[in-house]
């Protein structure tokens, strides 16, 4: 027998406040978003690194001559660098959970930093590999000549995030220096999954493009 | 709400009130892990170094010496991705729901990888 | 039996007062972040590409109505027609105008206020229109001509400006269909309010979880490959030239792994579309709710192991059967929905709506869609049709017999809650008709002309053609005209047709609960979904819906809602 009751109704609806979601729900919300868009930058970066990867099983005699001629030491401090913004970030977010503003700025800047110095990095590979005569382009005559784009169309991919990054990154301190963080740090945790993501994405290549 | 406070002047304690939740935030846990990142890395690039000689030294086993070099090469920079995205992108506090949101593309993204490495020109020429 | 909460409010009145409020057509013209309205956006604008698109295969029946190239000025401006037409058709029209169902109806139907992120879905519905004009600009240099599929070398040397254009507009047509399925993904997952269990949901919302899950694992294939052509034609790179050290086959395998997947993209929403119209026009439940709901799940995974069969002629011999045995296991969860049609409408208090008649339409064309799939996986006899016109059969029968007969289901269907007004429902029958037939007679000979050997993507054929391609050219212009039937229905129906209420279909799902067009945020109270949203022909779902009616237009029954 089926009775209408209003009560039951209202009884659930009053659950929430109407029209706006809450606070954590919005958090969520806002981290299965950045979850999933770095989702989809996994399969886009792996078929940069195919490319790579392909080149590097059939090609070993000018992989292995790139790499005698490039070293490994820029690249390496590359790295450190690189993780290390990555353990900045993380600490400016922990520090802006504690309420910490100016420390959360301290870290984030340091995290900028960072980004650019690895940025510049990359400039002075580029500009050795260019010296070797290792380009983008396609040239009959050089021997680099399929290297090229194999290696600068992950390399610069991911510097291409990482310099947004640093964008995002300055972007925060300006929000975070007004205050915006100080009651849900949520901003922060999504520039932060995007850069230790951008991290990740340079430990693989680092190995998969430089050591293997 | 929002209620991360830092408490006695000058000392930050590891439990905030957050969105009316407990939570805790670790410090000392971020930076083993960059010391471990940092020691991998540093193992990573020795033992490259070390088997890139070997390799130059005994052209023999050059093939199996780059499937060895490849196969811990590889195993390293798997856990080291492992440690920032459990610890430092907090993948151990989120939803079962967060993993499968990693693990389907990366699933998706082997296969094809695999396959592509699998056929011509990739792989017969192996 | 159990109490049943309806989800009512006690401002019946002012309900009726909101019923006839709809939103001024200036509000459709700029950047709103409401669902509804962007909902709105993303059908006018992907049906307006839908006229566009059609034209162009009007002209391409136009010229194969003589065996011998006359309408055209070269071959190349074939090729550059049909490219278009294909481009238009997938990325401009169906693929935006599932996101302009999904946006209106999911949330509704979810019971949630809006999407989870609206600005960013606004942000995805404008990058359409940059992205169209940027591909159809290909037209003043020199258009692109590789086909929608753009097989290096024809995209990378033998093709102009045009593709390079036609790459740019289609990497943004990706960037706004990812960004637009994180939100539907989000918002499916995490906005349900707490009554709203996953088991609970509709199925037009599983169909499109699963398309978004797709979106967002495939769509970045596309990005990165047209990244490389993009490369390829502007930086000097040669990926996928192997007179550089490139690859051709690549491009191949990269497109597919977008490409498959996209036409679950494309098809899924309009079987969950099925599900919901043949139920509620049947009074019925859905067959097997469950399995229909897995079965999208398992089309979405499946889908990413099938791509090769579109690579049959250029792929190793010995990886053909593998990809045979993957096609045909995807027709495995296909004909699960198949039969849950079928087993939907058994003895069903059918109602012969125009919205029925679609979905109707669609069932019959499609199982046919999906019979010749099966026959050209078959590698022995794909070889044999490779390239000819039973493969153009194939995927219209799919994609216009599956996906455009669901649209036209969905908009009849759905009109009622996005205007207030319903559709005219003679006229409806009589486009039902023109489309129906006109659209069998256009693809039906197709597969007879294909198994004789007559090549796609050519404007000269054998004259023994002629004859079967005048029959099609005649019953492709009577499709094209049956587009006008449901043109002039809608924007009379718009101004002229009768109040709809709230509810005209007495459905159960939470979209009618609410009025026609439902306000700003949706629902005046927390909506309560009843204990199955399919659950018609039980006493508890009549009271239900009479509390709807109650609630809404005071009981009247709305239009000929028999």
């Amino acid at each position: 027998m089926a009775e209408l009751t209003a009560d039951t109704l209202h009884a659930a609806a009053a659950h929430d406040d109407h029209g706006h979601i809450s606070e954590e729900e919005h958090n969520n919300n806002m981290k299965l978003g950045v979850w999933l868009y770095l989702a989809s930058e996994i399969v886009i970066f792996s078929i940069m690194i195919v490319g790579y990867i392909i080149f590097r099983i059939n090609e070993k005699d000018i992989v292995a001559q790139a790499h005698d001629e490039l070293g490994v030491g820029l690249v390496t401090a590359n790295t450190f660098v690189l993780l290390a913004s990555s353990f900045f970030m993380v600490m400016g977010l922990r520090a802006m959970q504690q309420g910490n503003r100016q420390g959360m700025l301290r870290w984030i800047g340091l995290t900028a930093l960072g980004g650019i110095v690895f940025l510049g990095g990359q400039y002075i590979e580029y500009s050795e590999l260019a010296h070797l005569g290792i380009a983008l382009g396609f040239d009959d005559a050089s021997a680099w000549s399929t290297f090229g784009m194999r290696f600068y169309a992950p390399t610069f991919f991911h510097g291409a995030h990482v310099f947004v990054g640093v964008l995002w990154a300055l972007e925060v301190m300006r929000r975070g220096a007004k205050g915006r963080y100080d009651h849900n740090p949520i901003g922060i945790e999504m520039f932060g999954l995007y850069w230790h993501f951008v991290d990740v994405v340079w430990i693989m290549l680092f190995t998969l493009i430089y050591l293997v | 709400m929002a209620e991360a406070r830092r408490h006695d002047g000058g000392h930050h304690s590891n439990t905030v009130r957050a969105l009316g939740r407990e939570i805790t935030v670790e410090g000392g846990i971020y930076t083993v892990v960059f010391g471990a990142l940092a020691l991998l890395t540093v193992i990573e690039v020795v033992s490259a170094e070390f088997l890139k000689g070997a390799i130059h030294d005994a052209p023999s086993a050059a093939v199996t010496l780059q499937a060895i070099k490849a196969i811990i090469l590889l195993g390293i920079a798997i856990i080291k991705s492992s440690l920032v995205i459990w610890f430092y992108m907090h993948l151990r506090e989120e939803k079962p729901l967060i993993a499968i949101v990693i693990l389907l593309p990366l699933l998706i993204a082997s296969l094809s990888i695999m396959y592509l490495l699998a056929i011509p020109p990739g792989g017969y020429s192996l | 039996m159990a109490t049943i909460a309806v989800p009512l409010g006690a401002q019946a009145e002012q309900h009726e007062a909101e019923a006839v409020r709809r939103p001024a057509l200036s509000e459709y013209l700029r950047w709103s972040v409401d669902h509804k309205i962007i909902g709105v956006q993303y059908g006018v604008a992907a049906f307006l590409f839908f006229i566009v698109g059609g034209a162009m295969a009007m002209g391409i029946r136009l010229e194969l109505w003589t065996p011998d190239l006359d309408l055209m000025v070269s071959g190349s401006a074939y090729n550059s027609l049909f490219t278009m037409h294909g481009t238009i058709m997938i990325f401009l029209f169906i693929i935006p105008m599932w996101a302009a169902f999904g946006n209106f109806v999911v949330p509704l139907q979810l019971g949630a206020k809006d999407m989870a992120f609206p600005w960013l879905n606004a942000f995805a519905f404008w990058l359409i229109p940059p992205a169209a004009i940027v591909i159809l600009l290909g037209y003043f240099v020199t258009p692109a001509e590789a086909g929608w599929t753009s097989y290096p070398p024809l995209s990378t040397l033998f093709s102009g400006d045009g593709q390079t254009l036609w790459a740019l507009g289609a990497h943004l047509l990706g960037i706004s269909s990812i960004m637009g399925s994180i939100n539907f993904i989000v918002t499916i997952l995490n906005m349900r309010p707490p009554q709203m269990t996953i088991w609970r949901m509709p199925l037009l919302c599983w169909a499109v979880l699963a398309t978004s899950i797709i979106a967002v694992m495939a769509t970045p294939f596309l990005a990165g490959a047209l990244t490389l052509l993009l490369l390829d034609r502007v930086a000097g790179t040669t990926f996928f030239d192997a007179s550089g050290g490139g690859d051709v086959l690549l491009w191949q395998n990269i497109f597919w792994f977008y490409s498959h997947p996209a036409v679950y993209i494309m098809v899924l929403p309009g079987m969950g579309v099925l599900s919901e119209v043949l139920s509620i026009h049947c009074r019925k439940p859905v067959f097997g709710y469950r399995m229909v709901g897995l079965s999208s799940m398992g089309i979405a995974f499946v889908g990413f192991t099938v791509w090769a069969h579109h690579m049959f002629t250029s792929l190793q011999p010995e990886l053909r059967i593998p990809f045979m045995i993957t096609t045909m296991i995807i027709a495995v969860p296909t004909g699960i929905k198949m039969f849950s049609w079928l087993g939907t409408i058994w003895g069903g208090k059918m109602r012969f709506t125009s919205a029925l008649l679609f979905a109707l339409g669609f069932m019959s064309m499609f199982v046919i869609g999906g019979i010749t799939g099966v026959m050209l996986a078959a590698l022995p006899f794909d070889i044999h049709v490779h390239d000819t016109y039973f493969v153009v059969s194939h995927f219209h029968f799919v994609l216009f017999g599956g996906s455009v007969f669901a649209i036209y289901a969905a908009l009849y269907h759905w009109f009622p809650k996005v205007t207030g007004r319903m559709m005219n429902e003679r006229w409806g029958r009589i486009h039902f008709a023109f489309t129906y037939f006109g659209f069998l007679f256009t693809f039906f000979p197709m597969h007879i002309v294909g198994m004789l050997g007559m090549p796609r993507r050519v404007a000269v054929y054998d004259p023994n053609f002629t004859d079967w391609n005048q029959l099609i050219s005649f019953s492709a212009f009577v499709l094209g005209f049956s587009t006008f039937i449901v043109v002039y229905n809608v924007i009379h129906s718009y101004f002229r047709g009768p109040i709809a209420g709230a509810n005209p279909w007495r459905a159960l799902t939470l979209e009618w609960a609410t009025t026609s067009p439902p306000p700003v945020t949706n629902f005046t109270d927390d909506p309560i979904p009843f204990e199955d949203p399919y659950g018609y022909g039980t006493e508890a779902s009549a009271a239900y819906l009479d509390a709807v009616d109650a609630a809404f237009n005071g009981g009247r029954p709305a239009a000929d809602g028999s």
